[in-house]
Parts: structure tokens; C-alpha cells; sequence
């Protein structure tokens, strides 16, 4: 055997075993094979194997389950534990991978799965601690109201049974296979913890220190300026009609003094604005800690309205609701109908908190929009410069305490983070001063237990006794009944603080306008009595709206200094659509899909005032105006004259507020409402706001959104070119999202489609649309863009974006039998094992 | 010589559906392709049976899969987020077991031949 005839097979074999080796062992093949294997792939997370009967642990009787045409679950169980069971395996069953992904972004675990890039998002989660409030929370309701708890837990233990089926089925949802992990097991705290996610989303507002960075730049009347405490021309369409007094009780202090009053300076506050020293510290400070939060609900609002059966065309009295908020891929909400022996029950529940949300039952309806007032303070800490560890408070140092959070981050070493906390809450930010956050849902709260017996309601004295629980986030709960009543009611707990006025009287006032001392003073007191939160009910006017807008007017028993709600814009125009003798259903549609635009409406003549004072002679220009002249202020997406407006909207907003307050070092600081900038033009408009002169800013503006639509678009400027709707998935993979599609409406439109002001989609929108006909038998409408399941291969995955998009309704199956489903498509069986 | 040609292929065919299905791994095709090889000399016949051997056992196990429409509407998801070509997303899927499996009966074949030289 000579080694010389060996070589060419030496060669060959050589070659071949690194070909063999390179293929096998090439991450990016092996990856893509591994997902693709016919064995263990990920075909079997689109083919679910669901069966027609499941015997599970943890049930009482059977509950029978069946599935209509659109995917909607209609339960029947025996009791409301059972129900809560088959919520659970429904919902895991249809959104297993958004569960797990939404209470891990409420509990700080992301970077778990994504590793780094996600470890920005925990340390702020986890700063705030929505985590640490929600096992504190799911232990004293366990405790103190076990009935709850444990409706909680059936929901668990019916996730769990799913998740058990789905791990050894191997029908995990794809974005599990995708990202190589399992879920683990659901429990009481993960509902809560996504529970608190929602409600710190809808009232971490952070206005207090927005304001305070223009504040501490331009002085306190600046701020009140563009900031007005009682937004401009909102007195005649609060929430609340009428003049704010609630059971005859009104506030002791003239209102109108209130609002005149400097509510930054230090008698306010605690803190002294006009020292240039402490101002600068602030403003570095205030910066930091905005950069560590990241954004605020700007893009959040809702719409919801009642009719009462004297003014709807049917006799009946009529609700209305349609909840802006992300318009994601699987989308927030999930339809069920529900049926026990107390509990009897259509609308929509969050995707891993069983209760519905928002709906309907035999007796009534109720619809949601955030109050947006201010739950979330800020306060400046005097911090010991011989020991920094310790802090001043009522009069004594105290040590500031340290949280250990552990983040485990995916191919990493875990992260150790360290919260400090002072008894206000956790530091947000230690540069220049020591700033730290105080907000209600940090602590126990209820709306976990109220919502359910919210879900039991018949009649509007249930209604309000079970909303006593409700805490945060606050919100506007829109009420209609079959007994053609109709009310609202602002419930949740709102921070009070004893406050003396420079007259030396005290007053309570509800929220901050500013960052308050935090050495003892500016603590809150006590909190709203229930007897006298915000409510109407039957009012003379036959209707209520409660579209974001300033609650309830100045006579109310509290001064409401912290409060941040939209622009009026929205209220006018409902006001107006159901200010008519009688309102029929299809006016309740069409005030849902309604684009008309009432800034623009109000803008107009001083634009047109504008130009005849600076006018152009530019074509672009001309045209740009005639468009708006000749416009009937709808935002329409086949229009043209929409697309001058926002433009000029950008450009204005850039050429006076974005300018100065970039300039001033303050970009972080809030953009002023359209209605408070009409308010100084009208009354100022020689404002330094607008470079000392509004109408040739205002004319300036035209011709630049003039010159930016000619550059970008050519000669067709037609709204929907520019504004897109976009569904995004959660995982922002563009495969699994839907759009961006042409889109109606805009920002502040009852029909509400704000895009960001320099160009990008539309994602946030009326995420729900209900309404509800309040018949012996109510009779509902809704349509959400999205689809039920979050399966990509499945009929439902966005089979609701068509209609939503067309603003058509799916009528909504109260089902109190089974018998009155006629589109069963599947019966699912659970019975006790 | 033809017998012993299409033997090979069975063995090997058969062999990687087994493992696939037990071991659940598609490289599997190296142990098909290195036992079904060393019952050949002839380089380019053992390379012919491993591809071919491999081949049919991983089509038969994909088969099912691609005629289903829910995996077909999932595959295109998945060309999607991978940024792929469908076409090229599936020659991968059926060539890589299959080269696997030819080059690892050459790799067979080869050491028989040099071991009885």
C-alpha cells in the first residue's frame, strides 16, 4: 500500500468532509433548516390540533364553548370560575405569544428573549416597578377579597391547561418558534402586572415636568400662557354638564382667582422658578428624566357618548365608544360573549385580563375614555451633600432605599439594577437634581374587582357601587341602560394636596401643574370621596360626550390643577352632532366615522386673513389657498385640502414653538394645544411666541407647506398620499403587519388618525368601535382591526381590517343561549378531569 | 451492479427517514449517507445513491407539509420575514439534506476505497 495512488482520494475526501462540515455547521443553514424540518418546524404552530373535548384539571362542571363564523367564543359555564377557566384556555388558545409578550414588557422582561436591545425598556419598567405593585396587589386581593382572586386564578390554571396542550402538541404560536423560547406558566400576577401596564400607559402623563421646563426657561407666565390651567373655550363642553357643582357642593375659593394665580411659584410649589441657578439644574434634570421614561400618551385619546331614550329616534337609549389606542398586530382587543349563572355578557377583553373591558349585558351598556387628570406627580428631593444616600423629609434625613432587580438578558450576563426609592417613589433621575415619581398604580389597587362586578351590573346603582373599586386608570365610564337611562362617571383615585393660597385660605387641589418640593408640604392628603368624583346622570341636554376633554367645569369642589386633556376640538363637534331633536343609530355611526376637522374650521379665516396681509403670488401657494377656502374642513383621504392643513400645522408648530424651544435648550417640552395657540393669537398676536407677529407667521407657514407639497408630491396632494394607516405586529415584523393603507381623518377628528407631525403612519386610532342600541334586547354593533387569532396562517388573523377600514360594524351576538348562535363553526367541550 | 445501486438508495432513504423521525435532526443525512456509502467503491455511484437516497426521504416527509395551505400561506410568511426568496427558501429546503447525504456516501465510499487499496 503506497501512500502516491492515494492522493486523489485523499483530495476528495478531504474536500468532501469540509463541505459536509461547513453545511452542517453553518449557523444561518442550520437556522433556517431548523425551522423548516419537517419534523419539528414551525408548520405545527399553524395547525393547531384542537379537539372538540378537553377533560382539564382545575374546572367544577363542563363548560361548553363554541365558536362562531368570525371566531368569537360564546362560553357557557355553570359558574363564574368555570367561565373565568375557559376565558383563560380561549384566550391563551388565540393570543398565547401577545400574553406573554405584553406581560413581560409590563414586568420588565424583555431582554429575557430579545436580549440587550430590550434592556432599556425593563430598567424602566422596572424602576417604576408595575412588577413590585402587582404581586403586592394580587396578595391583597387575595387576602381580602379571595372571591376575586380566585376567578383570577381559574383564568390561570386555563391558560396553564392550554399551554400544557400546546407544549405537548408542539403547537406553540410562531413567534415562539421564531424566537426559541416557551412561555411560563400564567399566573394572577401577570394579569395584574398587564393590567398595571395599561393604566400607566393611560396616565403617565408627564406634563408637571414638560411644563416646568418652560417654567424654569420663561417664567411662570409664559407657562400659563400656552398652558392655561381651564383649557380656552372648553367651559360649554365639559364632560360634566353644567357648572362643575356636584350634589350641590362647589369649591370655596372663586375659581376665577385660581386660575389667575401663579401655580409655579414657590407658595405653589416649594420651589423657587426664578433663581437661574436652580432653574438650570431643573431643566438639566427634567431632560434626563424625560429621556429615561421615553414618550408619553400623546397619541392616546378616546371618544364615547349616550343618548338617552327621550332624544334617540327608537325610543331606546343609545351608547357609543370607540377607544383610541395602538392599532396593533394582534390587536389589543379580544371579542368574547360571555355566560354564567350571574354573569351574561358581550364586549372586549385585554388579551391576558379576563373581564370585559368594554360591552354590554341584558341591562346595560358602558363605554370607556380616559379623564386624563393627573394621577403621576413629580417631586424634587433635597439630597444630604455630606451622604447621598440620604434625603430630607418632614423635617429629618432619611435613608433613600435600594431595590435589587435582576434582568436576565438573553445571552448575556443578568443585569443588576439598583431603584432607589425615596418615600415618594423611585428616583427617575440623579443628574443636577433629584428628581423622583409619585403615581397612584404604584400602590394596591381595585379595578381588577371592580370590573367584574361591572360585568354583573343591572341597573345603574350596581353600575356606581361597583366602580367604588375602580382606582386607575381613571377613566370616563360612559353609561346607558335598558331602562333608557344614561350617565357618566369619572372614577378612580385622585390625589388630593391641602394647599394655602397666597390669601391665606386652604383649598384642596386635585393633580400638579408643576415638580413640587419634595421635603414635606406638597404631599397629597387624601383622595376625591367617591360621593363627589365627577357624574351626571339623565341630564336635561338628553346626551352626554366624553371625548378626552376637560372633565368638569370650574365650580367643581376641588381645583383641578393637574389635568391634561385634548384639545376641545372633538367635544364641539359631538356636541354638535347630537345637540338635534332626536339621534338615530346612524348618527351614532356617523359621529364615529365623522372627519371633520374644527381647528381647521376655527384657523381658517385668520389664514385667509393671513394671506390677504402677506400674500404670494406663487401658483403653489394660490393653490394651496384656494384649497383651503373652498374646503369644508373634512379630512377626507381623496382631498387635497387636508394636506395643506397639516402641513401648515408642522410648518407653524416649526417656525414658532419647535424653533424657541430648541433654541431655549427645551425641546422636550410640551407642545401647546391648536385651541390655546388660537386663544394668544386672537389675544396677542404680537406674541414673541410668534416672532412678534401671528398673521405673517401664519402666512409664512402657508407658503412653506405650500413649497414642501409642490417639492414632495408633485401636483397631486391628496391627503391619503401623506397619510397612511399602519398595523404594525408587535414584533414590528413587516411580513406579519398590515398596511399602511390610505386613511381618513386626523389629529383631533372625532374619527381620530394623528400621524406624527414630520411624517410617519397612523398607529394609533378608535381601536374598538361599539355602539348599543339599549333594547328590551340590546342590540350591538363593533367592528376592531385586527382578527381574533394571532396565528398569521389563520382566517382571523385580520379579517376585521376591511370593515374597520370601511367603517362597517359586525353585529355583536349576545348569545343568552346557545340555540341563538346560527354561524357555529366549532363547539369546544371542557369537562373536570 | 444495478441491484446493488438501488439498494444503496434504499438503505440510505430509508435509513435518514428513520433517524429524522427519532433524532428529529435534518443532518441526519451524514450517518444515512456514510452507512448506505460504504456498500459502493464506485465514487460517483455512491455520491448518485446518497443524493438520491436522501432526497426521497426527505421529500417524502415534506410532502405532506407543502401540500397543506395553511404551511404553503406560512412559507411565504416566512420568505417574508427572512427576506427571501420563496423559490430560493425552498431549493435550500430539499438541496442541503440532499448534498448532505451525497457527500457524506462519497466521504464512505472514499475511505472503503482507500482502506482496500
Amino acid at each position: 500500500m503506497t501512500f502516491k495512488g492515494k492522493i486523489p482520494s485523499v483530495i476528495i475526501l478531504a474536500i468532501c468532509l469540509i463541505l459536509v462540515f461547513l453545511i452542517a455547521t453553518t449557523q444561518l443553514l442550520n437556522t433556517l433548516m431548523t425551522y423548516l424540518n419537517p419534523i419539528n418546524g414551525i408548520y405545527s404552530s399553524a395547525n393547531l390540533s384542537i379537539q372538540s373535548k378537553y377533560s382539564l384539571k382545575g374546572l367544577i362542571g363542563e363548560v361548553k364553548i363554541i365558536i362562531d363564523s368570525r371566531g368569537v367564543p360564546h362560553i357557557y359555564a355553570n359558574n363564574d370560575k368555570d367561565l373565568f377557566f375557559a376565558i383563560g384556555f380561549m384566550h391563551a388558545k388565540d393570543r398565547l405569544w401577545q400574553m406573554d409578550i405584553q406581560r413581560r414588557a409590563a414586568e420588565g422582561r424583555l431582554a429575557e428573549i430579545l436580549g440587550k436591545n430590550a434592556l432599556k425598556n425593563d430598567i424602566v419598567m422596572r424602576t417604576i416597578g408595575l412588577w413590585r405593585a402587582a404581586i403586592i396587589t394580587a396578595n391583597y386581593i387575595k387576602e381580602n377579597y379571595p372571591q376575586y382572586w380566585e376567578l383570577y386564578q381559574a383564568y390561570a390554571d386555563g391558560v396553564n391547561a392550554y399551554i400544557d396542550i400546546a407544549i405537548k402538541n408542539n403547537n406553540l404560536p410562531l413567534m415562539f418558534r421564531l424566537l426559541n423560547y416557551k412561555p411560563d406558566y400564567w399566573s394572577v400576577v401577570d394579569s395584574i402586572a398587564f393590567a398595571k401596564l395599561m393604566s400607566w400607559s393611560l396616565t403617565n402623563f408627564y406634563e408637571p415636568l414638560k411644563f416646568s421646563l418652560v417654567a424654569a426657561k420663561l417664567g411662570s407666565q409664559e407657562a400659563l400662557k400656552i398652558y392655561p390651567i381651564f383649557p380656552h373655550f372648553q367651559e360649554n363642553v365639559t364632560v360634566i354638564p353644567g357648572n362643575g357643582t356636584i350634589k350641590g357642593n362647589k369649591i370655596n375659593v372663586d375659581p376665577d382667582y385660581l386660575l389667575k394665580l401663579d401655580w409655579f411659584s414657590e407658595w405653589a410649589t416649594g420651589l423657587n422658578f426664578s433663581d437661574p441657578n436652580f432653574s438650570n439644574k431643573l431643566i438639566e434634570a427634567i431632560n434626563n428624566a424625560l429621556n429615561f421614561l421615553g414618550e408619553d400618551p400623546e397619541y392616546l385619546g378616546s371618544n364615547a357618548w349616550a343618548v338617552s331614550a327621550s332624544k334617540s329616534s327608537n325610543g331606546y337609549a343609545m351608547l357609543a365608544d370607540d377607544p383610541h389606542l395602538g392599532l396593533q398586530i394582534p390587536s389589543l382587543w379580544y371579542e368574547v360573549d360571555l355566560h354564567s349563572n350571574d354573569i351574561n355578557c358581550y364586549g372586549v377583553t385585554l388579551a391576558g385580563i379576563p373581564p370585559i373591558i368594554i360591552g354590554f349585558n341584558n341591562k346595560i351598556a358602558w363605554g370607556l375614555t380616559n379623564t386624563q387628570m393627573s394621577v403621576l406627580d413629580f417631586y424634587v428631593e433635597k439630597i444630604n451633600p455630606q451622604d447621598p444616600s440620604m434625603y430630607y423629609y418632614n423635617g429629618s434625613w432619611h435613608r433613600i432605599q435600594t431595590i435589587r432587580e435582576t434582568i436576565n438578558v438573553k445571552n448575556e450576563k443578568p443585569y443588576v439594577l439598583l431603584v432607589n426609592t425615596t418615600i415618594h417613589g423611585p428616583i427617575i433621575t440623579s443628574k443636577s437634581l433629584t428628581i423622583s415619581a409619585k403615581w397612584v398604580g404604584m400602590n394596591v389597587t381595585l379595578e381588577a374587582i371592580a370590573i367584574i362586578d361591572v360585568m354583573k351590573a343591572n341597573n345603574l346603582s350596581d353600575f356606581f357601587n361597583a366602580l367604588k373599586h375602580w382606582d386607575v386608570p381613571s377613566q370616563n365610564f360612559m353609561y346607558a341602560d335598558i331602562y333608557g337611562n344614561i350617565a357618566v362617571i369619572e372614577p378612580g383615585r385622585f390625589p388630593l394636596r391641602l394647599v394655602k393660597l397666597p390669601n391665606n385660605q386652604t383649598i384642596y387641589v386635585l393633580g400638579s401643574r408643576s415638580v413640587l418640593n419634595g421635603t414635606g408640604g406638597y404631599e397629597w392628603s387624601r383622595f376625591v370621596p367617591f360621593e363627589l368624583l365627577p357624574h351626571s346622570i339623565n341630564p336635561q341636554q338628553g346626551y352626554l360626550a366624553a371625548p378626552n376633554q376637560m372633565s368638569v367645569n370650574k365650580y367643581y369642589p376641588f381645583f383641578i390643577l393637574g389635568g391634561w386633556w385634548d384639545s376641545g376640538s372633538r367635544a364641539h363637534r359631538i356636541n354638535i352632532i347630537l345637540n338635534k331633536t332626536e339621534v338615530s343609530p346612524e348618527d351614532m355611526m356617523e359621529g364615529q366615522r365623522d372627519v371633520f376637522q374644527w381647528d381647521a374650521y376655527s384657523y381658517s379665516s385668520l389664514i385667509i386673513k393671513a394671506m390677504n396681509m402677506y400674500p404670494s403670488n406663487d401658483p403653489d401657494v394660490q393653490k394651496a389657498l384656494n384649497l383651503l377656502k373652498n374646503w369644508n374642513f373634512t379630512m377626507k383621504k381623496n382631498m387635497e385640502a387636508p394636506s395643506v392643513w397639516w402641513l401648515w400645522v408642522a410648518s407653524f408648530y416649526n417656525m414658532t414653538f419647535i424653533k424657541k424651544f430648541k433654541e431655549l435648550g427645551i425641546e422636550r417640552a410640551k407642545l401647546p394645544h391648536l385651541e390655546n395657540i388660537l386663544y394668544l393669537a386672537l389675544n396677542e398676536p404680537n406674541s414673541t411666541w410668534f416672532n412678534g407677529n401671528f398673521y405673517l407667521t401664519a402666512s409664512q407657514a402657508l407658503i412653506n407647506a405650500a413649497k414642501y407639497l409642490k417639492n414632495k408630491y408633485g401636483d397631486d396632494w391628496t391627503w391619503g398620499k401623506i397619510h397612511k394607516v399602519y398595523f404594525e405586529h408587535l414584533s414590528g415584523l413587516k411580513a406579519l403587519s398590515f398596511g399602511p393603507y390610505d386613511e381618513d381623518g386626523g389629529d383631533d377628528t372625532l374619527m381620530a388618525a394623528k400621524m406624527p407631525l414630520f411624517g410617519g403612519y397612523v398607529t394609533h386610532g378608535p381601536s374598538w368601535r361599539m355602539i348599543v342600541i339599549m333594547s328590551q334586547k340590546p342590540q350591538g354593533y363593533g367592528v376592531y382591526p385586527g382578527g381574533q387569532s394571532e396565528n398569521p396562517v389563520s382566517n382571523h388573523y385580520g379579517d376585521f381590517i376591511d370593515y374597520w377600514l370601511n367603517y362597517k360594524y359586525y353585529k355583536l351576538n349576545l348569545a343568552n343561549s346557545p340555540s341563538e348562535i346560527t354561524d357555529a363553526v366549532l363547539t369546544i367541550t371542557l369537562s373536570p378531569s | 451492479m444495478k441491484f446493488k445501486f438501488l439498494l444503496s438508495i434504499v438503505v440510505i432513504a430509508v435509513i435518514y427517514y428513520v433517524l429524522v423521525l427519532l433524532v428529529k435532526d435534518w443532518r441526519t443525512a451524514i450517518i444515512a449517507g456514510l452507512i448506505g456509502g460504504t456498500l459502493y467503491k464506485e465514487r460517483l455511484k455512491s455520491f448518485l445513491a446518497g443524493l438520491i437516497g436522501s432526497f426521497i426521504a426527505w421529500f417524502a416527509l415534506m410532502a405532506p407539509i407543502l401540500f397543506n395551505e395553511a404551511n404553503q400561506k406560512l412559507l411565504s410568511i416566512f420568505s417574508s420575514i427572512a427576506d427571501f426568496p420563496l423559490e430560493i427558501i425552498l431549493a435550500l429546503i430539499f438541496l442541503l439534506p440532499t448534498i448532505l447525504g451525497g457527500l457524506s456516501s462519497l466521504i464512505a465510499s472514499t475511505i472503503r476505497k482507500i482502506l482496500e487499496k
